[in-house]
């Protein structure tokens, strides 16, 4: 065990008296004994009061039911952050007693994070924080109102607006915290009320990601899995603090870097996994597209590239070398990054040695203007090491909520409908198909057909659909009603802005388990206009989710819903009943219904959950939810322990309450998981690993864009292809055309002609061309080259630009962001003048500090349900900002003072200064977790009484500036600027 | 030597090592042993962990105990090495 | 059987936590009562922060034992520390002799369920602390006994939930033996063989030194 410094160097106090004091006498702290010492005066009084010690005994009194009763056991799932940790909740008399780790799960082995470890809160009914009943805002309080009331007015408000403004002024801000069943609903429910106004999480999460990858390789998504990174020899983390966004996945990292793999972390702060990294590199904030190429320029320049991998697999890397080796020379990247030469070339030299390597990341790549180049940057990194579509490595993305895998999958996308299948006219006509649902009849619910194609408006720009002048949106009318399903406002840049827009709206509802920021921000500003209604967490429900590593799990149902709260299903169903459209819901029609009605809380119906799976796996063909149906999913989550914790693959073992064989399967079935259940396809655990059998779990590059351009093959070399493909070159992707072609359509039964017949492997309804691809060894989706160069991006060669809020005008001028543009997601949205007006207005010199936000271990994205788990609360119990030493003394501040934060858009934030040198002098770091206090003073009075959360503080995102991504409209988070003084 | 001071020596040494023998008892100090008497623990009453239904006799427990402690290492499970 | 033990593997430590919300869940500690805290030293400084959760040590000869005037402190035959809250004062002498500061005061009265205030948490505040997991002198998995001194999972076959649920398993708690045995192997591939205990690990010049920061392994 190392405890102590090993160089010499200033010594840390030994004694503990005088540890005590070092903070004292002026050198920096450690955020625990920050947080301890702030900690001790909130505790002792209002809190403490409340909570008895054995709340087991109180909970009883309760419930009334007899002392000892029926235990039984569920198995769920964590719900705060993809990595997936099983839980096994010990429910006694319908009471959450206990929680116990499950170490049978190959994915977490039975470890948690704090959060994980502090779920059984979710349980416990006295004292809770919880939104208990629905609440109507009424002369600026928060009333208590029956469902029915609160129905009965929503809906008729909703179809009021509708007959004025058209469908388009709803928009749903959808979760990635529902699970698959419940956001593919979701979706569902807006295409039925007519309209493309919905979205979730992922937009400002890893929106970018999606894009980026999707358009180099076929799927935006994680490529292998936490388990595969015991399998590298390299973890590169550059935009990722998995320590603390993600710190289950660092039992796999350090399982790994025990087996001698290095660890590189590359980060503007000094974060708890650099803590871990045997190298760790300051880079500027907002600079990461000239750092990887800075990094490819010393791997082209020293011949370490993959030669023949790029021959084989990938299309377009000769126009990116052109690029980095005249554009992205040591000294241009030292002068845009702040990394030495050295230390660049020591970087690349320690990735090229050590291969196969991840790249990892989170919001660090994904939360720019230019996310989308990030991303795309990071995977040809990989592609020209060769590292990509194998074990141990590829691009290792971690998603942040516990379900936006699944929600981005086939739930609420502005831009998509289910599976990434778009919005066109052939998209509408499969999902129609699916649903159940008269096409026409959708047509009619639009406003016209062609909204039905256009992509809706972002989650991180409702409040500019509010706002614009309503000529410059790309819709009838502005919004005019805002529903928070499942989403928190302060996650999302420009606060203030969204209190701007919340006095405009006519109608905002709060569908959530708790009131959040969005209920006391309304109720800062209006006497009236807004409901809230309780859903019940993930732990009363039951259904499938996605975790980062494209696993599906299933929960089970732990506990009914809490208070008066209902599941969010039926809530869609309740609501939809109301506004006309609920047997569409159901896809009631000629006779047939996909989705039964079952009892629910209190003998309410609700749709079956089962039965939506059933759906999706009936239509989702292009990433291969096919599947993966709930007898499937749920023989994995009873059966463990038979999976290998490196490669998740089952080695043999029967489930013996269904007699199913998990002989091959890989846990979760990850997808794409092609063909129906009677193919038993056993999930693809890495994407793009052609060193195995398809059938095995192997895969190609995707074929997507064409067969060639400008005369350049698309596809792969020959040679290139999963073993035992019977097409050993590359091939388009599968069509009745093609199968026909190679004389394959024949191996179709007579059914499944007849559906196939003019389909291709996405739209054929009867799996028929995916199993007859599949039984020739190849993959329905083609197999062609990763494209280096994304010839359909503003930027077709990966670009660096510079932030909008950016420190360094010089750099501006050498690097400047995009133009304007008119309309993206039918609103305009600014670059150039941004970028252009904060120079002009000299923002970097009122504004010196580089403001970058992020995550904490012990909070989950807005933050309102964490902090109030007082287990967790007690443990983070103010806001802070980061502030080097020197940036502190420049400015008199002390440790722990209060301080303003302000930043350009005029706002001014109150957070605690916490001196340390894990930031360089020249940037700040703010946990964008917290919410309830507005400019200085605490909202606790707009909240319904007594669902305040326990720890309120600054939202940093009140005062976050304007700046999105150019192809997906992400916020830029990371790269602000800020001034700090005392207060 | 004169008498006198040999004795003066040996009331010092003697003295010396009575402070030595009372240092070294203590004052008091409860004794931090396991204590055992007649092959059973005799320490401060409470029941121990291994009683009851759930692992009949002391040698089930002591396995159970093992075999759980070594959940916490990764490198048990198949495929985690 | 070895004695019951705890060891943290700073190597793994990420302060996440876990640990400390855990224990809290399992035993419902109120606020203000941490019986497991994570400490990071070097906190922020690059190449040296270290983190170890600590808890009470159940130490073979343990200073609690040797100075509490009253002798509430016991130890069971696995080598657990325990007390007992009714004979405690609370003059907080262990907390002065405790090296881990595992001795917890509550700041005020916490009251149990009934609404009177209980002896557990008094004004002065009955000492709490870590009982890894094995309750109190009270009869083994009884209201008494969970509402004194928390879960004893230990009567159970499991062991304490802090070190089950560890993010990163670097805090194994459990039989004395079999952790070191975890330890070891997780040492020997790390490629430190007998040094890892060695003066040299820990006060040697750079270069004989941890697998971060400057390794050329």
């Amino acid at each position: 065990m190392l405890l102590t410094r090993k160089t010499a160097g200033a010594t840390s106090p030994k004694s503990r008296i005088s540890r005590r004091f070092a903070s004292v006498l002026g050198k920096t702290i450690d955020r625990r004994t920050f947080l301890k010492r702030s900690g001790l005066t909130l505790g002792a009084g209002a809190v403490a009061a409340q909570l008895p010690y054995a709340m087991i005994g109180k909970a009883k009194a309760e419930a009334a039911p007899a002392a000892s009763g029926e235990v039984t056991v569920k198995r769920t799932i964590c719900s705060h952050c993809s990595v997936g940790c099983a839980i096994d909740a010990v429910v006694q008399n319908g009471v959450w007693v206990r929680q116990e780790p499950v170490f049978d799960s190959p994915i977490n082995l039975g470890s948690h994070c704090a959060k994980g470890a502090s779920v059984r809160e979710h349980g416990i009914t006295h004292d809770s924080h919880r939104l208990k009943y629905p609440m109507k805002l009424e002369e600026g309080k928060w009333k208590k109102v029956s469902w029915e009331q609160a129905y009965q007015e929503i809906s008729e408000k909703l179809v009021a607006i509708r007959e004025e403004s058209g469908p388009d002024a709803l928009f749903v801000l959808g979760s990635s915290k529902h699970n698959n069943e419940q956001s593919y609903l979701l979706r569902k429910w807006i295409a039925l009320w007519g309209s493309n106004n919905v979205d979730h999480q992922a937009r400002i999460c890893h929106s970018t990601t999606v894009a980026g990858i999707a358009n180099t390789w076929g799927y935006g998504a994680m490529t292998n899995s936490f388990n595969d990174e015991q399998n590298s020899k390299c973890l590169f983390f550059l935009g990722s603090n998995a320590a603390e966004a993600h710190p289950v996945s660092m039992l796999h990292t350090l399982h790994a870097k025990e087996n001698g793999a290095k660890v590189i972390v590359a980060d503007p702060r000094f974060t708890r996994t650099a803590a871990k990294a045997d190298k760790y590199v300051r880079l500027r904030s907002g600079t990461d597209v000239a750092f990887l190429f800075g990094l490819l320029y010393h791997i082209f320049a020293n011949g370490w590239e993959d030669k023949e991998f790029i021959a084989q697999r990938v299309y377009g890397m000769d126009e990116v070398r052109k690029d980095v080796m005249s554009l992205y020379t040591p000294a241009a990247v030292e002068e845009v990054t702040g990394v030495s030469e050295q230390e660049m070339f020591e970087t690349a030299k320690l990735l090229s040695d050590n291969r196969p390597g991840f790249i990892i990341w989170a919001m660090g790549q994904t939360q720019h203007t230019n996310g989308n180049a990030v991303t795309r940057a990071s995977a040809v990194l990989m592609l020209a090491l060769g590292n990509a579509g194998r074990t141990g490595g590829g691009t290792n993305i971690y998603r942040g909520h516990d379900n936006v895998q699944g929600a981005t999958d086939v739930g609420p996308n502005a831009h998509t409908l289910p599976g990434y299948y778009g919005l066109s006219a052939g998209a509408w006509k499969h999902w129609t198909g699916v649903w159940n649902v008269d096409l026409d009849w959708v047509k009619g619910r639009f406003t016209s057909e062609d909204m039905m194609s256009k992509n809706g408006i972002t989650v991180s720009r409702w409040a500019d659909g509010v706002l614009e002048a309503s000529e410059n949106i790309d819709q009838k009318t502005n919004l005019r009603a805002v529903v928070f399903w499942g989403h928190a406002p302060n996650s999302q840049t420009r606060g203030a802005d969204q209190v701007e827009a919340m006095k405009k709206l006519d109608l905002m509802v709060v569908v959530d388990p708790y009131p959040s920021a969005s209920a006391a921000m309304f109720a800062m500003e209006r006497q009236d206009g807004a409901y809230l209604l309780p859903a019940c967490t993930q732990f009363e429900t039951y259904g499938s989710i996605t975790a980062s590593n494209r696993s599906i799990q299933w929960r089970e149902q732990v506990i009914e819903p809490l208070f008066d709260s209902r599941t969010d299903h039926m809530i869609m169903y309740q609501l939809a009943e109301k506004l006309g459209f609920a047997d569409q819901l159901l896809g009631k029609r000629g006779g047939k219904q996909n989705v039964k009605l079952i009892a629910g809380k209190g003998g309410m119906q609700e749709p079956d959950i089962e039965d939506v799976l059933r759906e999706i796996n009936r239509g989702t063909w292009t990433i291969g939810y096919t599947g993966q149906t709930p007898e499937r999913l749920k023989a994995h989550m009873r059966n463990m322990h038979v999976f290998n914790a490196r490669t998740l693959r089952a080695a043999g073992g029967k489930d013996e309450e269904t007699g199913y064989d998990l002989t091959g399967d890989y846990f979760g079935l990850p997808w794409p998981c092609w063909g129906t259940d009677k193919v038993k396809h056993p999930g693809t655990p890495n994407l793009y690993d052609t060193s195995k059998h398809v059938m095995d779990g192997g895969c190609t590059f995707r074929a997507r864009y064409g067969v060639e351009r400008d005369g350049v093959d698309l596809l792969a070399g020959d040679g290139s292809h999963s073993v035992g493909s019977e097409i050993t070159t590359g091939y388009p992707e599968f069509d009745h055309k093609l199968l026909k072609k190679l004389g394959w359509w024949s191996d179709l039964t007579e059914e499944e002609k007849q559906q196939a017949e003019g389909k291709n492997w996405k739209t054929d309804m009867s799996g028929g061309i995916q199993r007859v691809a599949l039984k020739h060894a190849c993959v329905p989706f083609g197999n062609a080259r990763a494209r280096a160069l994304v010839w359909n991006f503003p930027d077709a060669v990966p670009m660096h630009r510079e932030p909008l809020y950016s420190s360094r005008p010089d750099l501006v001028a050498k690097w400047p962001t995009h133009d304007d543009v008119k309309s993206l997601y039918r609103l305009p949205t600014l670059f150039k003048s941004i970028q252009d007006k904060s120079v002009s207005d000299k923002l970097h010199e009122k504004y010196p500090l580089t403001l970058t936000s992020g995550r904490l271990v012990e909070y989950e994205g807005g933050g309102e349900e964490t902090r109030s788990n007082p287990w967790l609360a007690e443990l983070q119990q103010h806001n802070f900002v980061e502030l080097h030493p020197k940036a502190a003394a420049d400015r008199g501040i002390r440790n722990d003072e209060y301080i303003w934060l302000t930043t350009p858009i005029g706002k001014r934030l109150k957070v605690k200064a916490l001196i340390t040198e894990r930031v360089g002098p020249d940037t700040v770091f703010v946990p964008f977790h917290f919410s309830g206090w507005w400019e200085g003073q605490d909202m606790v009075g707009h909240y319904p009484e007594g669902s305040a959360p326990i720890i309120r503080g600054e939202a940093i995102n009140t005062g976050g500036t304007y700046g999105y991504d150019i192809v997906t409209m992400m916020q830029e988070t990371k790269t602000s600027l800020c001034q700090v003084e005392r207060a | 030597m004169s008498n006198a001071i040999i004795v003066k020596r040996i009331l010092a040494v003697l003295f010396a090592a009575s402070l030595a023998v009372v240092f070294q008892t203590g004052c008091s100090e409860p004794s931090q042993g396991l204590e055992y008497r007649d092959g059973r623990y005799a320490g401060k009453p409470d029941t121990p962990n291994w009683q009851g239904d759930a692992f009949d006799g002391k040698r089930n427990w002591e396995k159970e105990i093992k075999r759980r402690t070594k959940l916490q290492s990764e490198y048990t499970r198949p495929g985690g090495a | 059987m070895a004695r019951m033990k705890f060891l943290c593997d700073a190597e793994r430590c990420i302060e996440c936590n876990a640990c400390v919300t855990a224990c809290k869940n399992e035993h419902e500690v109120p606020w203000g009562i941490n019986r497991r805290r994570v400490v990071t030293i070097n906190d922020g400084q690059v190449g040296a922060e270290k983190s170890m959760s600590v808890a009470c040590m159940h130490c073979s000869d343990a200073p609690c034992m040797a100075v509490c005037p009253v002798d509430c402190f016991y130890k069971t035959e696995d080598g657990v520390v325990l007390h007992d809250k009714d004979l405690c004062i609370g003059c907080g002498y262990c907390f002065y002799a405790c090296p881990f500061g595992a001795p917890q005061f509550p700041a005020s009265n916490a009251s149990a369920p009934g609404g009177q205030a209980t002896d557990w948490f008094g004004a002065r505040g009955k000492m709490d602390k870590c009982t890894f997991c094995a309750g109190g002198p009270e009869e083994n998995g009884s209201e008494a006994e969970f509402s004194k001194y928390g879960r004893n999972r230990l009567s159970e076959g499991k062991l304490p939930l802090c070190a089950e649920m560890c993010s990163t398993k670097a805090l194994l708690g459990g039989d004395g033996d079999v952790l070191a045995d975890i330890y070891r192997e997780r040492v020997t591939v790390r490629g430190k063989g007998a040094e890892v205990w060695g003066w040299g690990t820990a006060y040697g010049k750079p270069g004989q030194q941890s697998d971060t920061a400057t390794s050329d392994k």
